[in-house]
């Protein structure tokens, strides 16, 4: 059986994108050139797909012109084909590529999804235009409010509930405002692991009944196992307190000995035998007390009154301890819990009535749908079949979203077609975000089965210089080494086995410095020391000739980031900074929307339009707009009558006008009216802004209020993108450096501990066993305290993963750069390898023994890079200014209503002026033969309310029947409607040609206007010029049915 | 270069002396009005214009169906479907698909296919070949295709299509079969009708009439029908094609064209090669790459401005009229009219003003919504709307237009009496708008509903120049729309799904700009453009997923079927705006392609792929530009106030003898030592927010009540026996507490006495927790009993002498003082995180490091008391009451200093330095040369309303 399953393994810098777009042209070119549409190539990131798409057609072209390259030799060579047949072949499948370019199918994992998605609606019960919603937090505050809303006497048992959860929090001296709380809980029903239990969490009936008794129970079970400890303990205390033994007689004391544990124990805290000491203790007392007179005797007491009741505590412990400590881990979020599916449904609620498909919902939707259709069918719906997968990034697939593949992928399997999966588990970084390595790392093999699957490692490094490469070989394999000793497991060996990398170009150049401190005689920590040594970095770096922008300081927090971009903003102005560095750097934070003028200045002026009582709006609004507080600007702003003082009056003046505009108009005119589209420095700020603005009221709604909700909760994470063009070192954190590279990188802070991202996750589990199994799943929080519980497996599975999830950061720290590394951090041997920063310690202190004294280490010479930039043939446009009008000036909307409307309200329906609509049919009427059919079309097209039909029917024919008109709708005329004449710009109403004469009407159904008359009058000698003999011409004046002769016959006619 | 339309005209007018026995059909309105316009300039004395009609109406004009607006026609289908499927779907549901469906029998009709060849299940029948021996092969190929799966494995989804897909034939049948009756039809049947009757026999009418087709590119097979017999009757056509796409089999915009120059009759119609203008007639193209959107609307408008300057003044207008900005993304209008230059005044827009950016559309949506939120309490049984929609609307810009000054009254009340649900009664006003805007209105008179507030607003909004009416007039015809309809069906939607079908409505109506259609600058969707050619085209959005627009959404016949059936699919589409692209450029002589670098969120929305294609196979010049602004990066500029004579003159009101008589209470003392600027801010400024409904009974809602309840409380308990109060006194009952509670919700939210206390949502949660709260205090006190009263809520002010000879006075209010053994404790309830912990009497006086707000409140408590009620053997012992202290394992009054374990137990000795330094802070307040300054630890900037007014 032929492999036809690749699994390509790569590594930092081995070239990905490369491999895949080959593998893309390969199978484009050996085939006929329709071929292409057979493939469908996955990428994670948005950018990836669109730097893949142009690669690929740049490659074609290239091949398609005659350009050579190694790529193309390559191809050559696999093909077996020559240059002319690559030439004409790479220019076929080019252009059928650019013509047949829907079928050119390479997307995002998610744009792939949306589109099956779409194409199910239906069958999915899903509404047809849903909107793709992604603001997750957004919905979460509409639907925990709503959820508070419900409490009441119609949902008694969520009301109680609540409470109850409420008091818990109370007494356990937390907030009792439990809305925080569930909202962070909530936030948990977007992550796969949820999504993987939802089902069997929902599909208890009364889940709040069944979560009541088993709250009841297990705080029974708590309950009994602490007073039984309590009392105990307080015995053994009274008997040493009745034999007046103090804990000073106890060796070391207060702490973690035997007394100490009685003590909590007898207050009813939960204490278990975790420490050695303790354990030790309980075996026999020997041990207990300090030297001293009494010791024998109290030894004595010990063994004969207090070891009795240790004894019947430990066994008591060993009995009862794993399920009551297992319960208090349930019950910490046990309430939250509770009320998950009246979160769930308050969300369906929400999607229902806004119409979204929630981005984080999509894979496991599309799971339903997938699973209950064959792949043909589902291509099928799509409109396209695919033969060829090529799947990039594949680390970071989640479980769902795999699920969502595997049937596609084994059907074009079985079929013999080719298919590769591209990723690096060392750089797998998203966990967090349900990217599960394990999938690449394990599962595919096991599910394609070794026959069909081949792995191929990608190990040559183009992107870094060979110093970096070896160091990250030597640094990576046994940092893993020492990883997996140290959590017992081999996983992180498994997945740092391909880290060894061949170097490309370059090979013994690049360098390495490390620098590690200790608190110094100044009492300075190490931190301060790192950060007042980035300076001296740029200056030995711009020393050697490289470019500010050409450096990146990669933190692991962004909180980090700023402080650094802090001190080198302040570093500037002090004496240390050396004339002719610069010290300038950028990060997505420095650059956040929400820093610049112009944004507050709109942001506070909406605040203001929100409510004019708003004193702080005001107050800022003021103060933005005239940039210091002189003149008691801020109390002029928060008094009663003075505030106008502050606001230009222009601005006061439009209030009025301000409320009658779309949220993206009111924006464009506050731009306008403050002018602030005249500070070029702003202008990136307040494009981007708008951008925001534009997208929101397109995608969600106009409303001022709601879009000040959401910029408070989004506009930490707005900011314009880092530009390459101005000369600033880059900051950014590990996970936004992923993919990019550098050419010179600082880690100045490696030191992350082995945690979690920010906040320890919950775990999803399913209990297995009693009591804890009759829930079809539990929330668990992450914490050591789930040793000796139920869930120690669970706990050791996640424990592994955190510090691999931590090994992988450092690993794409130090991978980005291209020719010098530069780490620094704390000096630390104490064994516990809980830093990343002690890891790196210990692999230097074994490897490179004798180069590293503890404190530096280096490699190679700190030098510059040989420039490498391609030329771009595009021209950098600026925008000078940001124009902005009001087109209300210059524009006008047809005006139909103005007649439409009477002014003055009389009783209902007859506010409505119907002349015009009498007008429009009567000059579609030619004959009375035809009235009928054009009234009934007339009143199709306008909707008209059965009234006003009959109304405007009636007025009508009694213009048709009118005794003077009557004859005009006889068929002895030949009649124009709406006649035309060129070089004449109206239509005229009527024109009725009859023997030797001809007569022009027109109905008006305003009041007689002299213009009428002049009208007419030359509608009439235009038709005499165009030789038409006898004009005569009517006005008809609807209102009061008057027939006015403008011309007759006889002063026209001549003697 | 001379655009087709002109060229025609001239053409035309050369070979015909008359006009009006021509007839002229073109592929919309739009075409004819450009193509008048170029007639008459070639005239010179009047002549009647021939006749011009879009095939649209040439269609309707020879067919005696009526055709009814779309609505109609969704309702209509949904009356059929419903009963042909025996399903209640409700129709805001239902909208979407039946716009889908009505999509399809348009297409299956204009396409001339036999609908229920079409919709046969073929799931069961094995060999298609001798059912369907009138297929071709290939047809059956694609049949085959799609059945086969069919019969093998099936699936859920599959049998879901089934049940659909076997009706179909039905609904269809049935809906063109009412339509029928009333000799009604959509486009497709109209289509059909009139392509059958003409082959069959072309009526005299039309036999000897001139006829003449132009401009027309993508034909249904209907239309090709008709043209074809039409022609083979001697009618003529000109095209309007290039040989740079037509003669080049793979470019997909000469696609059509290529097949009528093989078609039959059609083939005729090509007199001579076609014209080379794509790539000879002289063209200066440009690209510029923008990041996102707005930017790409800017640069065109100042690129306007750069061609007004060189355009000759005379006739300016007409000169404009040789530019077009395309706006292939409709949300560009709004972008674009905004980013016009000042001085440009003649503009003429082919595309509407969205009836979603009026402001009668959020009004009327307000109102939609409250309807839908309305209720009536459990308790009260009264109706009344929610304060959110009540107060949006209130402060809409046409009630402040016609009844501002009460409008503005009942929103003060509104706030004042905490009115989260608003009775209706507290609504009504003199002007007749509150009595018929605020009713209570079912679903079923929805409709009468808003015609009735959109007649009021129409006929009262008389300002001439402004659009109200305008609005108010389109909507008044939406909504009589969807009132004809619903009066005739039986079920009428809830509110819910009324305001889905009116959202679904409403989001695609455009309102009409007028304008001169032929004179300034034109402003077009994609699709306007059709037939038209310009000097200067600038178009925006060439991005996929705007240009060609996405593949219309969803059809119920598969992909394979409309393969076999020859109806159009995607390529159908993606060729039509190919050949709308080019077409366009082929004439130009100066271009501008703007396009967004941003992919969408999910990563659709690359670069145009017919960019693409100029870019690689035209070979053109082209200068590529990329926006790019320059960036600074944003300092953070200080902010300090100096104490100006205003200031000082403001800060006078704390001092004893000016008439505001105000004091300093411990929390401003607080904020002052935080920060200064924010005690300034707050205190001096009095920079506030604006009061809002509470709705979220939060924290403070919480410590106000719990106050008045415990004061009340202890009060009642101190007269008891005047003072003194023993364990016994403090088992209170149930009833007394739920009494006293209710009393305080009454106060807090303005009720009146009687008024009965709802208790719902987190007034609930918030009542619990005081009663909670209340029985630890209680508890812990009895513990503590006996002990005797001294103070309760009670005001106190202190004078402090400054050396400028001011006495200023810092007061506040006393929760509780209580003495027993010896002891006086000075108790202050706190509901929040407060601690009991302070390091030392300094750590109260400086905010820049960890300051105990709490434990500075009750020793200024316990200083006054002192001051004023000292005796030399009591002890004072400040404390609070607070959450973890109360429900902590083991309670102990009193506040903790440094490391201590135990509280403190008489703070007296403390009290010097406390005096001391509190004159310190207070003259430092009082100190002209201390200006406010930003406190520079931000932890204290976590929660204050300066926040990003110190950009913290
Ligand atoms: S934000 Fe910080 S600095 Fe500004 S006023 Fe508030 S506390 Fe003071």
């Amino acid at each position: 059986m032929t492999k036809t399953f690749h699994i390509y393994r790569s590594s930092a810098g081995s070239g990905k994108t490369r491999t895949l777009a080959k593998r893309y042209i390969l199978l484009a070119l050996s085939r006929q050139p329709e071929y292409f549409r057979y493939i469908l190539a996955v990428t994670f990131a948005n950018k990836a797909t669109q730097e893949m798409k142009s690669r690929i057609l740049e490659y074609l072209d290239d091949f398609a012109s005659g350009r050579t390259n190694n790529l193309s030799k390559e191809i050559k060579l696999e093909l077996g084909i020559d240059d002319d047949t690559l030439k004409s072949r790479s220019r076929e499948v080019l252009a059928i590529i650019l013509h047949r370019y829907s079928q050119f199918s390479i997307s995002t994992i998610d744009a792939f999804f949306q589109r099956v998605i779409r194409s199910f609606t239906r069958e999915a019960g899903l509404m047809g235009n849903f909107r793709l919603e992604v603001d997750t937090d957004f919905v979460l505050d509409e639907v925990i409010a709503a959820l508070m809303d419900d409490l009441g006497p119609d949902r008694q048992d969520l009301t109680d509930w609540v409470v109850q959860f409420s008091r818990e929090r109370l007494l356990e001296g937390e907030n009792w405002n439990v809305e925080y709380q569930l909202k962070q809980f909530a936030r948990e029903i977007f992550k796969e692991q949820f999504k993987a239990v939802e089902d069997r969490i929902l599909s208890s009936e009364n889940i709040i009944e069944d979560n009541r008794r088993m709250l009841d129970f297990l705080q029974a079970e708590v309950a009994t196992y602490r007073n039984f400890m309590r009392s105990k303990a307080s015995e053994a205390l009274r008997i040493l307190d009745a034999n007046n033994i103090k804990v000073a007689d106890f060796a070391y004391g207060d702490s973690g000995t035997i007394y100490s544990w009685f003590r909590d124990l007898s207050l009813g805290k939960m204490r278990s035998r975790d420490t050695k000491r303790i354990e030790s203790a309980v075996l026999g007392a020997t041990d207990w007390f300090k030297k001293g007179i009494y010791r024998n005797q109290f030894l004595a007491i010990a063994e004969q009154q207090v070891m009795p009741i240790v004894r019947e505590m430990v066994a008591y412990d060993d009995e009862n301890s794993i399920i009551s400590r297992t319960a208090i881990q349930v019950l910490k979020n046990f309430y939250a819990f509770g009320l998950i599916t009246d979160i769930v449904r308050k969300l369906r609620d929400y999607r229902e009535e806004n119409n979204v498909l929630i981005l984080a919902d999509a894979s496991k939707f599309l799971n339903g749908v997938i699973n209950n259709s064959d792949t043909p069918f589902v291509y099928e719906k799509v409109g396209s079949y695919y033969r060829n997968y090529l799947i990039d990034e594949f680390q970071d697939t989640s479980s769902f979203q795999w699920k969502n593949f595997t049937p596609l992928l084994r059907e074009a399997g079985d079929q013999g077609y080719f298919s590769l999966i591209v990723g690096d588990v060392k750089q797998s970084i998203y966990r967090w975000r349900s990217g599960d390595l394990e999938i690449l790392q394990r599962q595919v093999v096991k599910e394609f089965g070794e026959a069909r699957t081949e792995i191929i490692p990608l190990d040559t490094n183009f992107r870094s210089a060979g110093n970096i490469v070896d160091f990250n070989n030597i640094m990576f394999k046994s940092a893993a080494e020492k990883v997996a000793m140290h959590v017992n497991d081999h996983l992180p060996v498994e997945v740092f086995a391909e880290a060894e990398q061949k170097r490309s170009k370059w090979v013994d150049q690049g360098f390495v410095r490390m620098k590690f401190f200790e608190r110094n005689e100044d009492d300075e920590g190490w931190e301060e020391q790192a950060i007042r040594m980035i300076p001296t970095w740029m200056e030995q770096l711009q020393d050697k000739g490289a470019k500010q922008k050409e450096i990146a300081i990669i933190v692991r927090k962004n909180d980090e980031g700023q402080r650094i971009a802090q001190y080198l903003l302040n570093f500037r102005n002090t004496a240390d900074a050396k004339p002719g560095y610069s010290y300038e750097v950028v990060s997505n934070e420095s650059l956040r929307l929400d820093t610049s003028l112009s944004v507050n200045i709109i942001i506070s002026a909406l605040q203001f339009l929100k409510n004019t009582q708003d004193r702080v709006a005001r107050g800022q609004l003021a103060y933005e707009l005239v940039g210091n507080p002189a003149n008691d600007l801020f109390i002029k702003a928060g008094s009663k009558d003075k505030f106008e003082e502050t606001l230009p009056p222009e601005f006061l003046a439009r209030l009025k006008h301000f409320k009658q505009l779309s949220l993206f108009e009111l924006t464009e005119e506050i731009i306008q009216l403050f002018k602030l589209g005249e500070k070029p420095e702003e202008l990136a700020y307040l494009l981007a802004f708008q951008d925001q603005v534009l997208e929101f009221s397109a995608q969600k709604t106009n409303d001022i209020n709601s879009f000040l909700d959401w910029w408070d909760l989004y506009k930490s994470k707005k900011s314009i993108k880092v530009s390459s063009s101005i000369d600033a070192a880059n900051i950014v954190t590990i996970h936004g450096s992923k993919g990019l590279q550098y050419k010179y990188v600082i880690v100045p802070f490696c030191n992350w501990r082995f945690g979690h991202e920010s906040s320890t996750p919950l775990m999803w589990l399913t209990p297995t066993e009693k009591p804890f199994n009759q829930l079809g799943a539990l929330a668990l929080k992450f914490s050591t305290e789930l040793k000796r519980t139920q869930f120690e497996a669970a706990y050791q599975e996640e424990y592994v993963k955190v510090y691999l999830d931590n090994l992988n950061l450092l690993y794409v720290a130090f991978t980005r750069a291209e020719w010098g590394l530069i780490v620094s951090g704390p000096v630390l041997s104490s064994g516990r390898m809980n830093s990343v920063g002690e890891v790196v310690q210990a692999v230097l202190q074994e490897k490179y023994f004798g180069k590293f004294n503890g404190f530096d280490f280096e490699i190679g010479e700190v030098s510059t890079m040989p420039d490498t930039q391609v030329e771009t043939d595009m021209i950098e446009q600026q925008l000078e200014r940001y124009p902005s009008v009001d087109w209300r000036e210059k524009l006008v909307i047809k005006r139909e209503g103005s007649e439409f409307f009477e002014d003055e309200i009389s009783e209902k329906r007859s506010k409505i002026n119907r002349g015009i609509l009498i007008h429009t049919v009567l000059s579609r009427i030619e004959y009375r033969s035809d009235a009928e059919d054009r009234l009934a079309e007339f009143f199709l097209e306008h909707a008209l309310t059965p009234e006003d039909a009959n109304a405007v029917r009636k007025v009508v024919l009694s213009v048709i029947d009118h005794p003077f008109m009557s004859n005009w709708f006889t068929k002895e005329w030949k009649i124009k409607n709406e006649a035309s004449i060129l070089l004449v710009n109206n239509r005229i109403d009527r024109v009725m040609f009859g023997k030797n004469r001809t007569v022009i009407v027109d109905y008006k159904n305003g009041e007689r206007k002299s213009a009428d008359k002049v009208q007419v009058e030359n509608y009439a000698n235009v038709l005499t010029q165009m030789g038409y003999p006898n004009v005569q011409a009517f006005l008809v004046y609807l209102k009061d049915l008057k027939v006015e002769e403008v011309i007759s016959k006889s002063n026209l006619s001549l003697f | 270069m001379t655009p087709f339309l002109k060229e025609l005209a001239g053409r035309i007018i050369k070979e015909n002396s008359k006009l009006d026995d021509l007839t002229f059909i073109f592929p919309n309105k739009r075409a004819a009005l450009y193509f008048e316009k170029y007639l008459s300039s070639e005239i010179k004395r009047p002549l009647w214009a021939p006749a011009m009609y879009s095939i649209e109406e040439f269609f309707k004009k020879n067919s005696d169906l009526r055709e009814p607006d779309k609505l109609t026609l969704i309702f209509r289908l949904y009356q059929v479907y419903t009963s042909v499927l025996k399903n209640n779907e409700s129709f805001d549901r239902f909208y979407f698909w039946g716009e889908m469906l009505l999509r399809d029998f348009d297409e299956i009709d204009k396409y001339l296919v036999d609908a229920t060849q079409l919709f046969k299940d073929l799931s069961k029948i094995k060999e298609l070949d001798e059912t369907f021996d009138y297929l071709t092969d290939e047809q059956k190929l694609f049949l085959k295709e799609f059945w086969m799966h069919f019969s093998e494995n099936p699936s859920i989804t599959k049998d879901e299509f089934l049940i659909m897909w076997k009706k179909l034939p039905k609904v269809y049948s049935e809906f063109t079969k009412a339509l029928r009756k009333e000799s009604l039809g959509y486009e497709g049947m109209i289509h059909r009708d009139v392509a059958e009757s003409l082959s069959k026999k072309i009526p005299t009418s039309l036999k000897n009439s001139k006829l003449i087709f132009a401009g027309f590119n993508a034909l249904t097979k209907a239309e090709e029908k008709v043209i074809s017999a039409l022609v083979a009757n001697g009618a003529k056509i000109y095209w309007d094609a290039d040989q740079y796409y037509v003669e080049n089999d793979l470019q997909e915009a000469g696609q059509f064209m290529r097949e009528y120059r093989k078609h039959e009759h059609l083939s005729a119609t090509f007199d001579g090669p076609l014209p080379k203008h794509f790539l000879e007639s002289p063209k200066k193209i440009s690209l510029t790459a923008v990041p996102q959107r707005i930017g790409q609307a800017k640069l065109a408008g100042l690129e306007i401005s750069a061609i007004l300057k060189q355009l000759p003044k005379d006739d300016l207008p007409a000169e404009l009229s040789k530019t077009v900005i395309v706006l292939p993304d409709e949300s560009m209008l709004l972008p674009m009219m905004h980013s016009l230059p000042d001085e440009l005044l003649d503009i003429n827009v082919t595309m509407g003003f969205p009836l979603r950016d009026t402001p009668l559309f959020n009004l009327l949506d307000q109102v939609i919504e409250m309807q839908v939120k309305k209720r009536t309490s459990p308790v009260t049984r009264a109706t009344g709307f929610n304060h959110r929609e009540v107060n949006a609307i209130l402060g809409h810009a046409y009630f402040l237009a016609l009844a501002e000054h009460e409008a503005q009254h009942r929103i003060t009340d509104i706030v004042r009496n905490n009115r989260v649900y608003v009775p209706i009664e507290e609504l009504l006003g003199e002007d007749p708008i509150f009595a018929t805007f605020f009713k209570p209105v079912d679903s079923a008179q929805a409709t009468d509903y808003l015609l009735e507030l959109v007649e009021h607003l129409g006929s009262r909004l008389t300002d001439k120049k402004s659009f109200d009416r305008e609005y108010a007039y389109h909507f008044h015809q939406h909504i009589s729309r969807l009132h004809t309809i619903f009066s005739v069906s039986e079920k009428a939607p809830d509110w819910r799904g009324f305001q889905k079908l009116f959202r679904q409505v409403m989001m695609m109506q455009k309102i009409p700009f007028t304008g001169e259609p032929l004179r300034g600058l034109q402003i077009m969707g994609v699709l306007e453009t059709r037939n038209l050619d310009f000097d200067n085209v600038i178009i925006l959005s060439l991005n996929e997923g705007q240009l060609p627009s996405p593949p219309r959404q969803g059809s119920y016949v598969p992909h394979a079927i409309r393969r076999a059936y020859a109806l159009p699919t995607w390529d159908h589409q993606d060729a039509i705006y190919a050949y709308l692209f080019y077409r366009l450029l082929q004439r130009a002589s100066n271009i501008s392609f703007y396009y967004s670098t941003e992919p969408d969120i999910i990563g659709n929305g690359e670069m145009s792929r017919y960019l693409q294609q100029v870019i690689i196979e035209s070979k053109l010049p082209i200068e590529k530009r990329v926006l790019h602004n320059p960036i600074h990066v944003h300092a953070i500029h200080p902010i300090v106030v100096d104490k100006t004579a205003k200031v000082m003159q403001l800060l006078d009101k704390f001092v004893n003898e000016t008439p505001e008589m105000r004091s300093l209470s411990p929390s401003s003392l607080n904020d002052y030592i935080e920060c200064s600027l924010r005690f300034y801010l707050k205190q001096v400024a009095q920079m506030k927010e604006a009061d809002e409904v509470e709705e979220e009974v939060d924290a403070r809602v919480l410590g106000s009540i719990l106050h008045d309840v415990a004061f009340w409380l202890y009060g009642e308990l101190r007269d008891k026996r005047n003072g003194l109060v023993n364990a016994e006194d403090l088992s209170v009952s149930d009833e007394q507490i739920d009494r006293l509670i209710d009393r305080a919700f009454r106060e807090f939210y303005h009720m009146k006495e009687d008024e009965p206390v709802v208790y719902e949502g987190k007034r609930i949660v918030v009542k619990e927790i005081v009663k909670t709260f209340l029985r630890k205090v209680l508890e812990r006190d009895s513990e503590h009993a006996p002990f005797e009263i001294r103070m309760l809520e009670e005001d106190f002010n202190e004078k402090i002498d400054l050396p400028s000879g001011k006495r200023v006075r810092v007061g506040g209010k006393i929760d509780r003082a209580d003495a027993t053994r010896g002891t006086v404790r000075i108790v202050d309830y706190k509901t929040g995180v407060d601690e009991l912990k302070f390091d030392n009497i300094v750590s109260l006086f400086d905010g820049e490091s960890k300051h105990n707000k709490a434990a500075f409140q009750t020793i200024l408590y316990a200083y006054v008391y002192f001051l004023h009620h000292n005796s030399p053997t009591e002890k004072i012992q400040p404390g609070l009451m607070n959450r973890n202290s109360l429900f902590g394992k083991d309670f102990k009054f009193g506040l903790k200093v440094g490391n201590d374990r135990e509280p403190m137990e008489d703070v007296k000795p403390m009290l010097q330095e406390f005096g001391q330094r509190l004159h310190d802070v207070v003259g430092e307040i009082f100190n002209p040369f201390i200006p406010f300054k930003q406190t520079s630890n931000t932890k204290s900037c976590m929660y204050c309303l300066y926040k990003s007014l110190c950009r913290r």
